[in-house]
């Protein structure tokens, strides 16, 4: 079984290049004309409605989903010669019953460029007990994936990311269904991953707000991106969410409300 | 007592029939761990229905030389496999439409050509519901075979097939060979289709596809144990099968099939994860 060896990053490219990139599914159009750039080491939020585009983006990146048209660069290559991308799937689209311990899915970040009949290495194993000590999970090693709460799930997959030495992070809905107190404790994890490029798509304005330096809001295409007080205003997130959005006025400014950013838990199962 | 255990394999066919079925059923058990892990059920019994007009051509040109069909069963599951894979991507079809007409189309080419011969019903039912008892040693050869090569593969390749199995974006983004590994186990699939051919038949190979992988599911925390369960539970039902056939008088498929039953439904009643098959 062939396997092309990792491509070489060109030095000076932006981490992640998007120009004009389009995605078509049959007869709907799942990202417009998307042109966005992101540096090495930056940590990005994309935000917008259910179906606009989020998932798909992260994908399109991660060299899993073909472009329509336009082009995707990842450190300057196109994204299907790297391993150093991590796509950190949703909860929902996780089989939680799969019978497969943490420490398993851990090592499966192992498993680029190995072949067939060559064994995990002393070294494979140590760089997985690494990674569960790293995001606090050293001591759930052993346990079934079905038992973990909601913030270990993702802290499992941040584990499987940096076990395979990812350099770009691609988290799809980390924060969905997590608590506050929680979305915060995974976001400071995020932030401490060292030398790494992270794009988190998520539906929390708030959270993106106090900690994201760079957002875009994204609605098939790219409705504003850059720092969140120039994206997240009102006529922006009218024109992302349209009317699922309400704004109130109230003595510390405008406040936007959304009803329907959250997905229906395992609506997708 | 004893007599109970030994008399059946003073005949040499019945050992033959005990080492068929055992192989069988554990090659299916290894295969259909994948199978249950990936919901690929209806999709082993499309190939399982669909070697009936390889079995067909086979019996119809190699009167005489029987282990001729089993090739032709297995060139004929290929091509189903490529052909159901052909119409839903050519046809923008959901998979399992295009599983659905492949399946219902090679099954009716099946009977058509069987119905041209004399003794139409009896050929049938022996293709069907499979006549472990009739199994040669030229027979047992090509089992051991393909049963062989099943083993290798599955020992090759199981953290790949593991990997695509939970997580084929992962998998994609290591840059594995996801196709080639999908294939692959269509290509083990229909080998195991093969095997069962002569032990349960067409019609009942979805069984020890899926049922004994099932019981494992139903007990393990992990892929390794829940294949050694399905391969444990499977023999079992091999063994406990063709003793039942031989006392009671019953064929030996159904026979080994309901036993496999039995063991899934005292999974199912102590199951520490029943809850995974009930709605939340």
């Amino acid at each position: 079984m062939r396997r092309k060896g990792p491509v070489d990053h060109v030095p000076g490219s932006p981490a992640v290049e998007l120009l004009e990139a389009s995605v078509n599914y049959q007869r709907t159009v799942a990202l417009d004309r998307v042109t966005l750039h992101l540096p090495p080491e930056e940590h990005a939020a994309v935000l917008g409605p259910n179906g606009a585009g989020k998932s798909t983006l992260l994908k399109v990146i991660a060299g899993v989903v073909s472009l329509t048209s336009g082009e995707v660069r990842v450190h300057g290559q196109g994204p299907r010669g790297h391993t150093c991308i991590a796509y950190l799937p949703q909860r929902s689209a996780v089989d939680w019953s799969f019978p497969i311990t943490v420490r398993e899915v851990v090592a499966m970040g192992r498993m680029g460029g190995l072949p067939p009949w060559r064994r995990a290495s002393s070294h494979d194993r140590a760089r997985v007990e690494e990674s569960l000590a790293q995001v606090g999970l050293s001591e759930l090693a052993d346990r079934h994936i079905g038992e973990l709460s909601g913030g270990q799930e993702q802290r499992m997959f941040l584990a499987r990311a940096l076990a395979q030495r990812a350099q770009l992070f691609l988290m799809d809905e980390p924060l969905a269904g997590l608590d506050v107190a929680t979305q915060r404790e995974l976001l400071r994890l995020v932030r401490e991953l060292p030398h790494a490029t992270v794009i988190v798509a998520m539906h929390e304005l708030g959270m993106a707000q106090e900690s994201f330096a760079q957002v875009a809001l994204l609605n098939t295409r790219v409705v504003a991106a850059g720092p969140p007080q120039q994206v997240f205003r009102p006529e922006n997130l009218t024109e992302a969410y349209g009317k699922a959005l309400q704004f109130v006025q109230s003595a510390e400014g405008a406040l936007a409300v959304s009803d329907s950013c959250r997905p229906p838990e395992d609506a997708n199962r | 007592m004893i007599e109970f255990f030994v008399e059946p394999f003073s005949y040499t066919f019945m050992v033959r029939a005990l080492l068929a079925a055992v192989l069988a059923s554990a090659a299916c058990a290894v295969v259909g761990t994948y199978v249950v892990l990936r919901g690929m059920a209806f999709m082993g019994d499309a190939l399982a229905h669909s070697i009936l007009p390889g079995v067909a051509v086979g019996y119809l040109l190699g009167r005489g030389e029987r282990s001729i069909v089993l090739w032709w069963a297995l060139g004929t599951a290929v091509a189903s496999a490529l052909a159901m894979g052909a119409v839903a991507r050519r046809g923008r079809l959901r998979e399992d439409t295009a599983i659905g007409i492949v399946l219902a189309a090679m099954f009716a080419l099946g009977i058509a050509l069987i119905s041209t011969t004399r003794g139409y019903a009896v050929d049938l039912t022996h293709f069907l519901f499979g006549n472990v008892l009739a199994v040669s040693p030229q027979d047992l050869w090509v089992m051991v075979g393909l049963g062989g090569a099943v083993f290798l593969t599955v020992a090759v390749f199981q953290r790949e097939l593991l990997l695509v199995s939970f997580d084929p974006v992962l998998a994609r983004t290591l840059r594995l060979p996801v196709r080639t590994l999908h294939n692959l186990l269509l290509l083990m699939v229909a080998a195991t289709v093969v095997l069962s051919l002569q032990v349960v038949g067409v019609a009942l190979t979805l069984a020890l596809l899926v049922t004994p992988p099932a019981t494992g599911y139903l007990l393990a925390r992990r892929v390794r144990t829940m294949m050694a369960l399905g391969v444990a539970s499977g023999l079992l039902s091999a063994v406990l099968g063709i003793y039942i056939s031989y006392h009671a008088g019953i064929a030996t498929g159904p026979a080994i099939v309901l036993v496999a039953t039995a063991m899934f439904l005292i999974a199912l009643a102590c199951s520490p994860k029943r809850h995974t098959l009930l709605p939340r």
